[in-house]
């Protein structure tokens, strides 16, 4: 989960985020622990709504009112989703841009390149896939 | 074939809204399910998209029709294109919605020859015969399942002419009698 934009913001909380051990928070050592560029001088605020999760990226059409219209849609953007893998499962949460602070809302997405092989991601409205409608 | 979006009037309610977005009017439920005025629609759901999911295409492909029961009414593009285009010469639409079917009247967008008939598909009987009874009341399968569709289908075989189909797309399902 990202950090917060805005309001008080802890070396431990900043810690959590970047996993790193409780006895490891100097800000220098948490700067270079992160993909933060150096910021000189480096501030605490650097790390406002920082999130330490790579995100993958996915082709996307335009969401459905129905999973079933996905399957032939053509793509015209880009999705991320935070899962392991190349593409996002049940549970994961989708995003606009390449950034937590930009989940999608409630609707059915399609992703993949390929028509036949397209799956319509359903989200709720934190943009987490609630259940996967495959095309093939 | 989708209605002119000037034609379909904004409305806000207490089961579903209807707006403009984009020019594009989208009827949007309470559960945050929606449905919009698109060519897609009626192009997979009756067949008549090629590079589409060949289910759909298949089930038309020879299959002749005339009276048809379309369940679920929405912005009413099926029922629609039926009339206007398929040149079907019954076309019955139920609605379990009063407010849907009052809302569809106001606007005044749905061709007047189509038959709006309030009721719940679970518990609605007619006598009345149809070559195609089309039941467009879900948008994901998981919202019907195995012994729904059974019940459904048991009931109105009784309704369908000879050779008739019963056909509920979403999880697609087409009975010929």
């Amino acid at each position: 989960m990202a950090l917060p934009t805005t309001g008080p913001l802890s070396g431990s909380q900043i810690g959590a985020e970047l996993s790193l051990l409780p006895s490891n928070l100097s800000l220098n050592g948490m700067i270079d622990s992160s993909s933060l560029s150096n910021t000189n001088p480096d501030a605490y605020s650097d790390f406002y709504g920082y999130s330490n999760v790579t995100l993958t990226a996915v082709s996307s059409s335009l969401p459905v009112n129905k999973p079933l219209l996905g399957c032939n849609t053509s793509n015209v953007f880009q999705l991320f989703h935070d899962g392991d893998f190349a593409n996002p499962q049940p549970g994961d949460t989708l995003y606009s841009t390449n950034s937590t602070s930009n989940p999608v809302g409630a609707d059915n997405w399609p992703i993949g390149l390929i028509p036949e092989f397209k799956t319509v991601y359903t989200t709720n409205s934190s943009g987490v896939i609630t259940s996967g409608f495959s095309c093939n | 074939m989708k209605f002119i979006d000037n034609n379909i009037l904004t409305y806000s309610g207490s089961y579903f809204n209807v707006s403009k977005n984009n020019g594009v009017a989208t009827m949007r439920f309470q559960n945050n399910t929606y449905l919009t005025n698109t060519e897609q629609y009626t192009e997979l759901f009756l067949g008549k998209c090629s590079g589409c999911n060949t289910f759909f295409k298949d089930s038309f492909d020879g299959f002749e029709f005339d009276t048809v029961l379309v369940v679920g009414l929405g912005l009413g593009l099926i029922p629609q294109e039926l009339i206007e285009l398929n040149k079907c010469s019954k076309v019955d639409c139920l609605e379990i919605s009063q407010e849907m079917i009052d809302y569809t009247i106001t606007s005044g967008h749905l061709n007047n020859d189509i038959n709006l008939i309030q009721g719940d598909v679970y518990n609605y009987t007619t006598s009345d015969l149809y070559d195609l009874i089309i039941i467009d009341i879900i948008w994901y399968d998981s919202e019907m399942n195995e012994e729904q569709y059974q019940s459904l289908a048991t009931k109105f075989t009784n309704n369908l002419n000879t050779g008739g189909a019963l056909y509920v797309p979403v999880i697609k399902k087409w009975m010929v009698k």
